[in-house]
């Protein structure tokens, strides 16, 4: 554990936790532009999270510790997993590492605890919640772990740190490999992030909620938290997409004016795949729960595609 | 340079036919067949420049007249004919486990041309990888015409096969008759096609209209042709 | 130069033929041509010095054979179709407006069969192959009935995949000459040269692949079942044309096909596949014999019974078979033809919708004994009656078999005994039913003009089949040297 060390998980945390609720504010934004509203301003995000914070938070009769520890526990569970996940500088091999399948882990360990926190407060709509959102689980898994395993395969290790570096160093890189992995993380994303057309995320209407069922009884502080926490989810995720697909500044050298440029850039890119989700998400209708593995299908036949591709290349 | 466009058109075509077995809705299949034939106009000209065959110029023009403009005109004429929008349900393989057997016989294909063609191309060329992709293509193609019961799929599926062996011709070796395959092909589902714009009959869509008047989504005045 | 004949004449009756509307006048064009055909193949036939070999035809024995095969048929079937067409017209099973296309049809499938047959080149010849399909199925679908239209689908559908199966193995063929020789070609000839010189994974994907589209045009199993409803279902004139002509061009593509492997080092497996498949086809086909309830089907799983025994002689590869299978081609085809005209004249007679709403036979030698006869000649003749040519060929290649393995002909003969058995039965249940005083349809006189061809059919097979007319068996030896089987004298 040196300084740099340090320093760079201070800064990759601070930076994540800046600009999520950002890119969550834009992907409303787009959406609400597309449907001719004017939508909320972009500092929205940071608004909603400050007046949340400000608020009582209220447990229910019925509710027992896991209520109570479970908001932090996921914030901290997702921070760590940032940890893993460089968005701008890379750094070297000794200073950190990152691994995909507790990257994994990690993530699959923050849905378990917003599942059980849904069963917790006793009220249907949670129960209803929960068991949705562990048989999307269940299907989904495998697909998760056969893109992640694709992405490993096409660049060469199991760590995080170390697929951004390559990546960085073969920039640009014509290969079929990439354009099949990217097309299998976005629809990797839109599902782990419970987006159209997996879930509505802008819904109020219980019947239909998969991951918003679950919060239906948390409220103030830790609704701070848990919307926070899948902002965070959701900017890790976007970042492995943009980071494999268009490495532009990376920084592997530190210096402060190209880590200010590196995190100008990312913000650009961020907010391209923002548009790019927002409008794929106003395009299309929410699908029917069950033909959801049909959707799932594909990335999976995406990904094993890519390695046969990278195997006959 | 060109030979990564290839490639990536390669793989995207590869896509598109899997996008073809599993896509439920009758316009999505033909606008998969149009990108299909684009991308295969693409790899033509792109062999064109690479190999130095200026036949293939030729057969790209063709395809492109025929194959994106001329074909999927005609078959949207005929689609607005009979009035048919989905495919549900009218197939005996869902189309996970079409995804699934598709992968199966890209693997299948690619053991069986390693060990024969291992003679002739080295296994990272990229005719060995355009042979295996056209076969497969010939494959997965055979499976939507095996188990789709609507008749228009099953077209489709067979011009997906055409295409197979179109990419598959282009890439194993140069063929000065390629031409007239690719026209006589064309002519028979014209035909094919011509029959059934005029007849307007067959049982899988009598089928489908008393599916749909079960869903009372078929009206009488809609249904009297 | 005789052979460049045949186009030209047949795209003068193609031309006229569009200008006509009247159904005598169409009918009489068909005529014309089938007749024009059988007379240019017997000039070729009858004078082979006036063979030459140009850049658009190949002319050899096996294909002038071949091609005399399906000028007899044709011309039977289009003399046949005046009256049965015009019975069909009559009673509006067909639209007056569909009459010129089917004749338009029937001819342009006769232009085009006899094409395939003369092309010089491989690719040519899978154009017209392709060709044929798509004609046939056109006619099959001229009675616009939703069962025509299904069976016509299934048809083009089966056929033309598996066809595209066969393009890749031409695509692999070209590729192994072009490897072995280096300036690629597909011309028969060329490719009988030098097969044994290019590498025997090639030669034996291409083969595998070739065999897959032809078979299915010929009826093999598991490609079979557009066959049943396909010839069931059509007219009886084109039923007879695709039983009698069209099979054979799928089973001359794999003769040749067979002829060109047969030198090189995979002829042992292909023998193999070719016998596996022979034998499934014969067994299936017979066993669904036993459970056809309507004439048409019989028969047409009839024909899939003998194109799998003429498969066997192919399979077993030796000079005989082969002879012996060519002969066996030429008797299917005409007892066969006989067959479904008589089938048709039946289901004039017995058309009106009775009590179960099919077409129900009986009183058969009261109200047709012509047809009957013909029918119960013909019905002799597929189970192997020595006065029928079939008779001879079956016991060839059975002895042909027998050489190779003694359970072959064993087997074989069990099948032929099942299939004689669902013959007979099926024959003694016809000839049994009588109608109840007053029920029955009244009697249809059949005209003459669709008597005549059966029962000429009949003549030259009982003729051929009591001996073997002058010249005849060294045309067929010289048709076997030209597969590629060499002969020994």
């Amino acid at each position: 554990m040196n300084e740099f060390s340090i320093l760079y998980g201070f800064l990759n945390i601070s930076l994540v936790l800046l600009v999520s609720p950002l890119f969550m504010t834009v992907i409303k934004k787009v959406k609400a532009r597309v449907q001719e509203r004017s939508g909320p301003q972009f500092l929205q995000g940071y608004y909603n999270l400050a007046k949340l914070f400000r608020k009582e938070t209220l447990y229910s009769d019925y509710s027992s510790f896991i209520s109570r520890i479970a908001p932090y526990a996921s914030i901290s569970i997702l921070l760590v997993a940032a940890l893993q996940v460089p968005l701008i500088w890379v750094p070297s091999q000794e200073l950190v590492t990152g691994n995909i399948i507790v990257f994994l882990y990690l993530l699959v360990a923050g849905r378990f605890l917003l599942a059980l926190l849904g069963l917790d407060s006793a009220s249907t709509f949670g129960g209803m919640g929960s068991s949705r959102e562990m048989s999307l689980s269940a299907i989904i898994e495998p697909v998760t772990v056969v893109v992640f395993a694709a992405l490993a395969y096409v660049m060469g290790s199991l760590s995080i740190p170390e697929i951004f570096r390559n990546a960085t160093l073969q920039f640009p890189a014509f290969s079929p490999t990439i354009l099949l992995l990217s097309i299998s993380f976005f629809i990797l994303i839109l599902v782990e992030t419970g987006r159209i057309p997996v879930d509505n995320p802008e819904t109020h209407l219980e019947l239909t909620m998969v991951h918003e069922g679950m919060l239906l009884d948390t409220s103030g502080r830790n609704l701070a938290l848990f919307e926070l926490g899948h902002a965070v989810k959701q900017t890790l995720l976007m970042a492995f997409l943009l980071n494999v697909l268009l490495p532009v500044g990376m920084v592997l050298d530190v210096s402060v004016s190209a880590l200010l440029i590196g995190g100008f850039l990312f913000l650009i890119k961020g907010l391209g795949l923002c548009l790019v989700i927002g409008l794929f998400e106003s395009s299309l209708a929410k699908m029917r729960f069950f033909q959801i593995p049909n959707l799932f299908m594909i990335a999976f036949f995406l990904s094993i595609l890519t390695i046969f591709v990278e195997v006959m290349l | 340079m060109m030979p990564d466009v290839v490639r990536i058109c390669l793989v995207l075509v590869l896509v598109s036919s899997a996008f073809l077995l599993s896509s439920r809705s009758l316009s999505n299949l033909v606008k998969n067949y149009q990108y299909q034939s684009v991308l295969l106009v693409l790899i033509a000209t792109g062999l064109a420049v690479i190999e130095d065959r200026p036949l293939l110029f030729l057969i790209a023009a063709l395809t492109l007249a025929s194959k994106v403009f001329g074909l999927p005109a005609f078959i949207r004429m005929i689609q607005e004919r009979m009035r048919i929008q989905q495919d549900i349900r009218f197939s005996y393989l869902h189309p996970t486990g079409a995804l699934m057997v598709s992968i199966g016989i890209i693997l299948l294909v690619y053991v069986c041309f390693a060990r024969i063609l291992h003679t002739l191309y080295a296994h990272n060329s990229l005719f060995f990888l355009g042979s295996v992709i056209g076969v497969s293509m010939v494959l997965m193609g055979l499976l939507a015409v095996c188990t789709r019961k609507m008749a228009i799929t099953k077209v489709i599926g067979y011009l997906s096969m055409e295409n197979g062996v179109l990419l598959f011709g282009l890439f194993v070796t140069e063929l000065p008759f390629i031409i007239e395959f690719v026209i006589m092909v064309d002519l028979i589902i014209l035909v094919l096609l011509t029959t059934l714009l005029t007849v307007g009959i067959d049982s899988s869509i009598e089928e489908y209209k008393v599916r749909l008047q079960k869903f009372h989504l078929w009206t009488e005045e809609e249904g009297a042709q | 130069m005789i052979v460049m004949l045949y186009p030209v004449c047949g795209v003068i009756i193609l031309l006229l033929q569009l200008t006509q509307k009247k159904h005598q006048w169409l009918s009489l064009l068909g005529v014309i041509h089938s007749v024009l055909y059988l007379f240019i193949t017997a000039i070729l036939v009858l004078y082979p010095k006036t063979w030459d070999q140009n850049l658009f035809f190949i002319v050899d024995h096996l294909n002038v054979f071949v091609m005399l095969i399906t000028s007899i048929i044709f011309t039977s079937a289009s003399v046949y179709a005046v009256g049965y067409i015009g019975g069909l017209v009559k009673s509006g099973d067909i639209d007056k407006r569909s009459l010129r296309i089917f004749y338009f049809g029937f001819s342009l499938l006769l232009f085009v069969t006899t094409m395939a047959l003369f092309s010089p080149d491989i690719a040519l010849f899978w154009i017209f192959a392709e060709l044929t399909t798509v004609l046939s199925a056109l006619l099959i679908s001229i009675l616009t009935i939703r069962a025509n239209i299904d069976a016509s689908l299934k048809y083009i559908f089966i056929c033309s995949t598996s066809m595209l199966f066969s393009f890749l193995g031409i695509i692999f063929l070209f590729e192994a000459i072009r490897n072995s020789t280096g300036v690629g070609s597909l011309e028969w000839s060329v490719i009988l040269k030098e097969a044994s010189t290019c590498d025997s994974g090639m030669i034996w994907i291409a083969f595998v692949l070739f065999f897959i589209g032809f078979a299915a045009k010929s009826g093999i199993v598991p490609f079979h079942t557009w066959l049943a409803d396909a010839h069931a279902k059509a007219p009886s004139a084109v039923s007879a044309v695709l039983s009698g002509a069209i099979l054979n061009v799928g089973m001359y593509g794999i003769f040749r096909m067979t002829g060109i492997v047969h030198g090189t080092g995979v002829a042992y497996q292909a023998s193999l596949l070719l016998l596996v498949f022979a034998m499934i086809t014969m067994s299936v086909a017979v066993f669904s014999m036993l459970c056809q309830k309507k004439l048409k089907s019989l028969i047409a799983f009839s024909s899939i019974e003998n194109m799998g025994f003429i498969l066997l002689g192919a399979a077993i590869g030796t000079p005989m078979a082969f002879f012996w299978a060519l002969f066996h081609m030429l008797g299917h085809s005409l007892i066969k033809a006989g067959l479904f005209l008589s089938a048709g004249i039946l289901h004039r007679q017995y058309k009106i919708p009775t009590r179960t709403g099919e077409d129900e036979i009986g009183d058969l030698f009261r109200l047709q004994p012509v047809a009957a006869i013909t029918l119960m000649g013909g019905f002799a003749a597929l189970i192997g009656m020595p006065v029928f040519p079939l008779f001879f060929s079956k016991v060839g290649i059975l002895i042909a078999c027998a050489e190779v393995s003694i359970w072959i002909p064993v087997l074989v003969l069990l099948l032929f005994a099942i299939a004689a058995a669902a013959l007979i039965k099926f024959y003694l249940s016809i000839m049994a039913a009588e109608f109840p005083d007053g029920e029955g349809p009244a009697p249809y006189i059949a005209p003459v003009w669709m008597i005549i061809p059966i029962i000429t059919l009949l003549l030259f097979s009982v003729m051929i089949g009591i001996m073997m007319l002058p010249g005849e068996e060294s045309f067929l030896l010289a048709a076997v040297s030209d597969i590629g089987i060499r002969v020994n004298p």
